[in-house]
């Protein structure tokens, strides 16, 4: 790894940093809080209540990471362009801090939910799971290794996502800005569930639904086949943010 | 070391900003970059570090082409009008972090600078005045030891006793370690005497790029009576003129030949044979 | 001395940089002026290229340039590593040189001047005269 690169990444991994950490004392809090919650109602209730409750912390961290991939962009890219560096060495680090964040939160979130499970199911049929268990089921010392490396994985992928997005709109004109901005989440969302509704009986989007269910491996229960969906989610992603990016350029 | 740059053009759709330019930067000398407003300054100094690219041309640091390459890139700082630290980032921290890239930045300078300049480094980025956001990014670039120091518009905002105060820093600076500085303004008297060379760019060419003093043999004023100043000129090259009531002032182009009676001759300073120049 | 470096604000010296006259030949002509004063004595160090510089911001190489043009004419002279001296014969140098410049700077224009205000020879003598009086008793010299 050249000194470059190393700079870069040390630069964009320590922009995160503060986030990251802020985002861990509300998670905490808000966990805290409804185990406190649970905990009450269930000591106070005159008459013998079950509370059931059930929750995951690495959605949480899925959605966070998006919106993390799509606010790091522009002000870490005119401060790297500033200080010398090339826009190879900003993507490669780029793509090394966003590792480096996804694994150090695969951990934590994986110690988080050990610990929160631990309490609430201490203080009241309160479990927090992950949701890889969710999807694919619980099992043995190897199945929870695979669990790690799919969170990892699925970090990593909205992170590229949510940073290739941002470097669109970023490329993208004004005009541009607005169709896109709009006319995607319309086309796809509304116009064309209606159009396929119409005219193939919704045909086109359960064949969708049915493409995801199998190219995760939902229906078969096999995390490998999402571990290899977010790999090639997270290069082919990479590889669209360097075409953008190797011909972007400074504005104010 | 020498900055080349050969036949450098830059089109946005159809507005030509650069037309084939040919300069060579060399270590050792203080630049004085003229040009008016829409010159292809800025233009010229974002292709020259990266941040824009050129339509054609090439621009080269040592015979290495300067795009995408680290080695290059680094040698060089720019100061530009616009900010590229994120906003919420303290002084303090942007500085912390030029040590970090920069091998030669020179802490305790900084803090100097700082200190003179009355900047609040415990400030953040986007609570600095116009005038304190130009300091802070002077100090880096004064402070980082980069080899090339590209300003443009480095005393935007600047008082008369800022300006000053950084003159005498940039002169102390480059006397420390002499690299190669461009400095591109609009306040051409001011920078006049710091600049060993003049680099003047008019519709995206180089206009004339040459030692100051020389560009100043090169036009003179001659003044006196109206008629006996048009007799004189005639066949002259002269870019422009100024008559009040019968006495007459005008700006000739080329060496100074020897007096007339009754006529008077001075020399042309930067400012005012920059303005004749770059005239429509 | 070597070390005690010499403040360049110590030479009172006007640079105009409107002026025709290039700027370092401002400089070595507001150094020959600082030593025909006495401002600084033959054989004192003046200061340092980057000194001139800072002080009246101007391009280091425009400041050597001016100081050379005196370590040319044998004013001022170079010690290796400590830096610019005022030579011993200084003052006589300076004098027998401005002494031949005496006439192209200052008599030619008064001439000139004379003739355009239709002063005779006879009244520029006796002005000059009156001048040489008031110095004498404004200095007592």
């Amino acid at each position: 790894m050249t000194a470059n690169i190393k700079k870069s990444t040390g630069y964009q991994f320590s922009d995160i940093k503060k986030s990251v950490l802020i985002y861990y004392i509300v998670i905490i809090a808000v966990q805290v809080l409804s185990l406190v919650i649970t905990h009450t109602i269930k000591s106070n209730s005159p008459v013998i209540l079950t509370v059931y409750g059930s929750s995951t912390v690495d959605m949480a961290t899925t959605i966070f990471l998006f919106v993390v991939g799509l606010c790091t962009f522009k002000e870490n890219f005119g401060m790297l362009l500033q200080n010398g560096f090339s826009r190879r060495s900003i993507l490669v680090g780029r793509v090394l801090s966003f590792g480096a964040i996804a694994g150090l939160m695969t951990i934590i979130d994986l110690l988080l939910t050990l610990l929160f499970n631990m309490i609430g199911n201490a203080v009241g049929n309160f479990s927090v799971t992950t949701t890889f268990e969710v999807i694919y089921g619980s099992g043995g010392f190897g199945w929870q290794l695979l669990g790690v490396l799919c969170t990892f994985l699925l970090y990593l992928a909205v992170l590229l996502v949510g940073y290739c997005i941002s470097l669109m709109f970023y490329r993208l004109g004004k005009l541009g800005k607005v169709l896109v901005g709009a006319g995607v989440p319309a086309l796809v969302g509304i116009v064309g569930p209606i159009l396929d509704l119409i005219f193939t009986g919704g045909k086109n989007y359960s064949a969708i639904d049915n493409f995801f269910t199998v190219i995760f491996g939902y229906d078969q229960h096999q995390p490998w086949y999402a571990v290899a969906t977010l790999t090639v989610i997270s290069l082919l992603v990479s590889l669209c943010t360097w075409l953008m990016l190797r011909r972007a350029t400074v504005r104010k | 070391m020498a900055i080349e740059i050969k036949g450098l053009t830059k089109h946005y759709g159809n507005v030509q900003a650069l037309r084939g330019i040919d300069l060579t930067l060399e270590a050792g000398k203080i630049y004085g970059l003229l040009g008016r407003n829409g010159a292809g300054k800025t233009t010229m100094l974002n292709i020259l570090t990266g941040r824009q690219f050129a339509t054609a041309g090439s621009v080269t640091l040592d015979g290495a082409p300067i795009a995408e390459n680290d080695e290059s890139l680094r040698q060089i700082y720019m100061l530009s009008e616009a900010t590229y630290y994120p906003e919420s980032m303290k002084v303090r921290e942007a500085f912390k972090w030029s040590a970090e890239f920069y091998p030669n930045f020179d802490d305790p300078y900084a803090d100097e600078l700082a200190g003179r300049f009355g900047l609040n480094v415990n400030s953040k980025v986007n609570a600095l005045s116009t005038g304190y956001n130009t300091i802070f990014k002077l100090i880096i670039a004064l402070a980082c030891g980069a080899r090339v120091l590209l300003l443009d518009e480095p005393v935007l905002g600047l008082d008369a006793n800022h300006r000053d105060l950084f003159y005498k820093s940039l002169i102390e600076c480059y006397a420390k370690t002499p690299c190669c500085v461009v400095i591109s303004t609009h306040l051409v008297d001011e920078v006049s005497p710091l600049v060993e060379d003049v680099v003047i760019i008019h519709q995206g060419t180089i206009l004339k790029s040459l030692p100051r003093e020389e560009l100043l043999t090169q036009g003179y004023t001659v003044t006196g009576a109206a008629a006996k100043v048009d007799a004189y000129i005639t066949g002259k090259n002269v870019i422009g003129t100024d008559a009040i009531g019968g006495l007459k002032t005008a700006c000739i182009l080329g060496e100074r030949g020897e007096g007339a009676e009754g006529l008077e001759f001075n020399g042309l300073d930067l400012q005012r044979l920059f303005i004749q120049l770059t005239n429509d | 001395m070597a070390g005690s470096e010499v403040p360049a604000e110590r030479i009172i010296m006007q640079l105009d940089f409107s002026s025709d006259k290039p700027i370092f030949l401002q400089i070595a002509e507001g150094l020959e002026d600082a030593i025909l004063s006495g401002a600084f004595a033959e054989g004192e160090q003046i200061p340092s290229i980057t000194e001139f510089a800072v002080t009246y911001t101007i391009n280091p190489a425009t400041a050597l340039k001016g100081i050379n043009l005196l370590v040319d004419q044998g004013i001022l002279f170079k010690k290796r590593g400590i830096g610019m001296f005022v030579s011993e014969n200084a003052l006589d140098m300076l004098r027998v040189k401005r002494r031949q410049s005496f006439y192209e700077t200052y008599i030619t224009s008064l001439v000139e001047e004379a003739r355009r205000l239709a002063l005779t020879k006879e009244d520029v003598e006796a002005l000059i005269g009156q001048g040489f009086e008031e110095r004498r008793s404004n200095h007592g010299n």
